[in-house]
């Protein structure tokens, strides 16, 4: 089926006709229409001249007068105009600037808004001609955005996942999903949400997509959380009592098919602490499965491990030497590869400043930083006895695993998400996996992928799996206050983007300047439960709203007793 | 341009090139060559208040700015342009017969709380006007009406030549006229609606021009130039020195008896001027204006210029500015002027129809 344009009727399925118009296009001689941009002066409604709730960031359809084509646009700026020429006129209308006068007439005003071209129904590439400008209904918000097609099926390859909800100026509401062949590969993939901290929206926003993608998706897909600071996803497996009151998104929840339960059956993970065995480095008590890697588990990731300072040629050939002594299973144990160093320095002969053609000072010197770092990586390095790894192994369709790692310093933050994307990769490119994507979800990702030139192994880890993960299936959803801090590859290969509150500095960098002044400004006010939302798929950013997320927020966790 | 600008612009192009004119726009109206045509005042006065000095409005300021009594107010606006020209042969001689293209609109606003807004349907009319008789081929004339063009006759049927020159002149006169009688049509309409029981009319310019005196009564006329001094030196003096917020005596514009008007009562009118405001290093007439109403409220005049002087000091605010007179121009007004211009074909548009 295809839309008759000249059918008033077939085109009005696109239109909030109840509502009226609520302006119409103008083209003028310094502000014309082209086939990108059309502008509109907004209408005022009623005897009492109501101004029309429309913002920025609305969608509005324009009907061309010989009803030729509909075009839809997103709002991207909104101008008072008067007649008045200057302000000396108004300041002559004010009796020679009485700022109290009160005059009979209030002067002429028009707004005058701008829309970036979205769609249009034709198909045609150019300026529209005169047309009424009104509110879409759902299904030409859905169609503007390119989810849907004229007959209100989706477009999507994949299958659509709400990432939140689409709330018009007319109260118009419609939930806005994204392709999952774009979130979790193999068209594209990868998330990235910024925004200012405090506000609890970015952790909020993702725990709701990744409801979504669960509810959703005809993929197999396992969900691996890091827990980076505080509670935040300590409770994911708690209902939010906030819920049960707020009927907004209880509606929301309903409206985009996603139930309103916490995950169901996460496991957790934390480092084992050191001085209770028994315990783990978690703020959760309860189910919290311990983890530690022995000497063979992380015998690879011990260069990654040191300073870059103090990783030279000197103590890489003499790594070389030991590895080579663990790989033997000469040395399995770590302390056991602490005492082989320390015997090998003590055998060195009176005037001999050589021991296995390394100087004595290098092995002096690998002594010294190996007996640190189970200091540095507490909880990590399990020094004696054998370790027990994450299992990945158990990770299948459904899984969610939160892994606590918000007790151990920034290098031990490192080590283990490094470590787990490595794993995860690994686990993914082998041919007898049974899951089509893994979905990593890390907050401060500008920690272990900084922007500027700073290369690091976890940085360069995780270029390329956001660069190449997508076809075999580990997918990022990362977080941080500012997407200025993270490299600029790992940004732009993330198929979806959200932006919370932003702060004006930030805005000055270059990942937005393809966003008008307007819509900047409203970034720097965003309220909380607001994002605006880029996608691939979308020919313009989108301002969504989602609801509370479904599970306990970390923040409002209360333990036993202190209820 | 709408579909009936279009409409009426291609009709009148063939018009004229099915008759062999030439097309051959001036880019300017003849409004604009010709302003003067446009006055019609009365020449003599008569005072009807004493004029040894002026009159105190009682208005004050600031707390008065809000109380304007009017809530409709009406101009029209007239557009003619000489689009072409058509050969014709009138005995032995080679006539040019200029065709004009016109656009003739009233309007008629209304504030609601304070916002204005559009009182009923805005008059608008357009076509050309030509010396009907000189047409050389009246059939195509007849068939381009009957398709739609609106033809007013420049002819003199009466008195003056036929020359290109007094049809060019009189093709003005004829758009003013037509204005003034879609105008008066307007204002009928107005009078007779529920909505303007008991109100005024605010009307731009003289209320000379107005031959229906059931009009005239519900109108009130704001000149803001004048061209004709009507007392003596001395007295005019006074007018000219009147202070913001000060009025000038009440006046009619006949005698009681009518011989001395040769216009046997049409231009019977009361008025006085009003100061609205004042400045420094302006001319005399800065924000002066003269305020026209019916012959019925001569009785108790005073009255009534005390009263419409009030609403009017109110209804100086918010001004023009930068709008031409802006010192004596109604906000209101120059809204109906500026809705006029959004509603009628611009001279660009027009002469660019023709040449296309």
């Amino acid at each position: 089926m295809t839309t008759d344009l000249n059918n008033a009727s077939d085109t009005s399925r696109f239109i909030n006709l109840a509502y009226g118009a609520i302006g119409r296009t103008a083209s003028t001689r310094f502000e014309p229409t082209t086939s990108s941009k059309f502008l509109f002066w907004m209408a005022e409604r009623g005897e009492t001249h109501q101004r029309l709730t429309l913002e920025i960031g609305n969608i509005v359809v324009a009907r061309a007068d010989d009803g030729s084509d509909l075009t839809f646009g997103t709002v991207v700026e909104m101008r008072s105009y008067s007649d008045v020429d200057s302000f000396i006129a108004d300041y002559l209308s004010h009796n020679f600037g009485d700022a109290d006068i009160q005059v009979p007439t209030d002067i002429s005003e028009v707004v005058v808004v701008t829309c970036n071209v979205m769609r249009n129904l034709s198909g045609e590439t150019r300026p529209l001609g005169r047309s009424q400008a009104f509110f879409p209904s759902r299904l030409g918000i859905e169609f503007s955005y390119g989810i849907v097609d004229e007959r209100g099926e989706s477009l999507y390859l994949g299958a659509p996942i709400p990432i939140g909800i689409f709330e018009n100026g007319d109260g118009t509401i419609a939930p806005i999903s994204v392709d999952e062949n774009f979130v979790v590969g193999p068209e594209g993939a990868h998330l990235n949400v910024s925004g200012i901290s405090g506000l609890a929206s970015k952790t909020s926003a993702v725990q709701f997509i990744l409801k979504s993608l669960q509810a959703h998706t005809r993929k197999r897909i396992a969900i691996v959380m890091f827990n980076v600071k505080s509670r935040d996803l300590l409770y994911i497996d708690r209902a939010n009592p906030r819920l049960a009151t707020e009927q907004w998104s209880q509606r929301a929840y309903e409206a985009i098919g996603v139930p309103m339960s916490p995950f169901a059956a996460p496991r957790f993970f934390a480092p084992q602490n050191p001085s209770v065995p028994a315990a783990t480095l978690s703020l959760r008590t309860q189910n919290v499965e311990a983890f530690s890697w022995d000497l063979t588990m992380i015998r690879d990731s011990i260069p990654n491990m040191f300073d870059a300072m103090d990783w030279d040629d000197k103590m890489e050939g003499l790594w070389y030497t030991i590895r080579e002594q663990i790989e033997r299973r000469n040395i399995v144990a770590y302390t056991q590869m602490l005492t082989f160093i320390e015997q090998t320095v003590q055998n060195v002969p009176q005037g001999n400043m050589w021991a296995l053609n390394h100087h004595v000072a290098t092995w002096q010197k690998m002594r010294a930083r190996l007996q640190g770092l189970p200091r540095t990586f507490r909880g990590l390095i399990r020094t004696a006895g054998q370790g027990r790894d994450l299992p990945w192994n158990d990770l299948q369709s459904g899984s969610v695993f939160v892994i606590d790692i918000q007790m151990l310093q920034d290098k031990g933050k490192k080590l283990v998400f490094g470590r787990a994307m490595s794993e995860i990769d690994a686990m993914m490119e082998s041919e007898d996996k049974n899951l089509d994507a893994v979905v990593v979800f890390v907050d401060e990702l500008n920690k272990y992928a900084p922007s500027g030139n700073v290369r690091t192994p976890i940085k360069h880890t995780l270029i390329d799996i956001t660069a190449r993960g997508r076809g075999r299936g580990v997918v990022l959803f990362g977080a941080e206050q500012f997407a200025s801090t993270v490299d600029r590859e790992v940004i732009e290969n993330s198929s979806t983007y959200l932006f919370g509150r932003t702060e004006s500095n930030e805005l000055r960098h270059p990942n937005y300047t393809t966003f008008s002044d307007e819509v900047k400004t409203k970034l720097t006010t965003l309220p909380q439960g607001q994002l605006l939302a880029r996608f691939a798929k979308f020919a313009q950013p989108i301002f969504l709203k989602f609801p509370f997320p479904p599970c306990l927020p970390g923040d409002q966790y209360q333990p036993p007793g202190e209820a | 341009m709408s579909s009936s600008y279009r409409q009426s612009l291609t009709l009148a192009r063939r018009f004229v090139v099915e008759q062999g004119g030439e097309i051959a726009p001036l880019s300017v109206s003849e409004e604009e060559l010709n302003p003067d045509v446009q006055q019609d005042e009365a020449t003599k006065a008569y005072p009807i208040e004493a004029t040894t000095s002026p009159i105190k409005v009682q208005y004050a300021y600031p707390q008065d700015s809000l109380c304007s009594e009017f809530r409709f107010f009406e101009d029209g606006r007239q557009r003619t342009i000489q689009i072409a020209h058509i050969p014709t042969e009138y005995g032995s001689h080679l006539l040019m017969v200029p065709v004009h293209y016109f656009v003739v609109s009233a309007v008629i606003l209304e504030r609601v709380g304070r916002q204005l807004q559009l009182w009923g349907e805005p008059m608008i009319r357009k076509g050309v006007m030509v010396a009907r008789s000189l047409i050389p081929n009246q059939e195509i004339l007849a068939q381009i009406e009957a398709a739609g063009l609106l033809v007013e006759d420049t002819e003199s049927k009466t008195v003056g030549s036929n020359d290109y020159y007094d049809l060019r002149r009189r093709a003005l006169r004829r758009a003013k006229s037509l204005r003034l009688q879609y105008e008066q049509e307007l204002i009928s309409q107005w009078r007779e609606s529920k909505e303007s029981e008991d109100a005024f009319l605010v009307v731009d310019g003289t209320l000379m021009n107005m031959r229906d005196e059931k009009n005239v009564a519900r109108c009130v006329g704001i000149s803001k130039s004048f061209g004709s001094r009507y007392f003596d030196v001395t007295t005019h003096n006074r007018i000219m020195r009147l202070q913001e917020f000060e009025r000038s005596w009440a006046f009619r514009f006949h005698a009681d008896t009518s011989e001395d008007d040769p216009r046997l009562g049409v231009r019977e009118r009361v008025s006085w001027y009003l100061r609205l405001r004042q400045g420094i290093n302006v001319d005399p007439e800065f924000g002066l204006v003269r305020v026209e109403i019916s012959k019925d409220y001569a009785d108790n005049v005073g009255e009534f210029a005390n009263r419409f002087s009030r609403s009017l000091l109110s209804d100086r605010l918010p001004t023009s500015y930068p709008a031409p007179r802006w010192d004596k121009h109604l906000y209101p007004i120059r809204e109906c002027e500026n809705y006029l211009g959004s509603i009628m074909a611009g001279i660009s548009t027009i002469t660019a129809s023709m040449c296309g």
